[in-house]
């Protein structure tokens, strides 16, 4: 009978059911059960429905605002370390090569070649310092007079530095 | 990309402003609290921003109101673990004064309604869901299967054992109150 009940109040009963339905209820117990259930159901339809206060959706859409605004600043950054490695990389890199080249290149360039002499070269200039020197020496004693350091400087340092330039020369050009 | 981003958040607003009041109604009548339905609605609506790109969008009500759901008995389940006893201060609801005649008969309609709310937060589930959702949200039985994950007919069959446990439990409470 409650399925009845039910179906009545659903206006799922087809009407000559329908029409049973109420003659059959009359000064019976169902009668009240039927009054209860459509109130019931009067009732909870009635029943208001509650709005929802504004500040509950207006915290979730600054959340999600301040989400979706994290997430753009999160994707800008990794695009930005993205594009660090996709041009920077290489470019350090590149710097990186040409410092080693120009280091390696310093490092290993042959220094200027130190002029080498022959002993018996050494030798031959030391007698003639010595020979220069006997000279001067000579020459002092002879007129009494002292000669000058720049004289010697001039004319005796001088020259032998000349001389010994121009010996040098010859085998610089046979080195290269 | 970003452009992809605004849309959906468009779309986001535009079912907060469409779905919010159904989802508190549901939750206020389920837990018969404003201040927990308040949180239900906000944790729901988090979650359906968070698993926006899963939803088809034809079907957002029922999910909303299965997560809904959920998160009620999970409030419910809280609150039993508290060994709390909380009866639901349905009294705080704010029902509509009745649309009698006389103001009488429209206290009388608010009075009704008190005692529906009691005895509707007092029958188990999932008979209350269903309840709520039929009588009160007036869904069609195709939009609480797919809500309860039910089959229609056993939708029909809770509906109408819910009805029946509403009336037990009104007359029980309208008995206690006139005692």
């Amino acid at each position: 009978m409650d399925a009845r009940v039910e179906a009545y109040l659903d206006d799922d009963l087809p009407a000559d059911e329908r029409v049973l339905f109420e003659q059959g209820l009359a000064d019976t117990p169902w009668d009240a059960e039927l009054f209860m259930a459509r109130q019931i159901r009067d009732g909870l339809r009635a029943l208001p429905e509650p709005m929802c206060p504004p500040h509950v959706a207006e915290a979730v859409l600054a959340q999600v605002r301040r989400e979706a605004r994290a997430s753009w600043l999160e994707r800008f950054h990794a695009w930005m370390q993205q594009q660090f490695m996709v041009l920077w990389q290489p470019a350090l890199a590149m710097t990186v090569v040409v410092m080693l080249v120009v280091s390696a290149a310093l490092i290993g360039r042959p220094a200027s070649p130190e002029p080498s002499y022959q002993p018996a070269e050494v030798e031959q200039a030391l007698a003639e310092i010595k020979l220069a020197l006997g000279y001067v020496s000579e020459a002092s004693r002879q007129t009494g007079k002292v000669v000058r350091d720049d004289v010697i400087a001039e004319r005796v340092v001088g020259q032998m530095q000349h001389a010994l330039n121009t010996r040098q020369q010859p085998s610089d050009d046979t080195q290269r | 990309m970003s452009i992809l981003f605004g849309q959906a958040q468009r779309r986001f607003e535009r079912s907060v402003r469409k779905y919010q009041h159904r989802i508190y109604g549901f939750a206020v009548y389920f837990l018969g609290d404003k201040v927990e339905a308040q949180d239900v609605t906000q944790d729901v609506l988090l979650r359906l921003w968070q698993h926006r790109d899963e939803i088809d969008e034809t079907r957002v009500l029922g999910w909303l109101l299965r997560v809904t759901r959920n998160a009620c008995v999970d409030v419910l389940r809280k609150r039993k673990a508290r060994s709390k006893v909380m009866t639901a201060d349905t009294d705080a609801l704010g029902y509509a004064p009745g649309d009698g005649p006389t103001p009488e008969a429209r206290a009388e309609a608010a009075d009704f309604q008190g005692h529906l709310g009691r005895a509707l937060s007092r029958i188990a589930e999932p008979y209350r869901s269903i309840v709520i959702l039929r009588e009160v949200q007036e869904l069609k039985y195709e939009e609480i299967s797919g809500a309860m994950n039910l089959p229609l007919n056993t939708v029909k069959v809770y509906l109408h054992r819910g009805r029946k446990m509403l009336r037990e439990q009104l007359s029980e409470v309208m008995h206690r109150e006139t005692a």
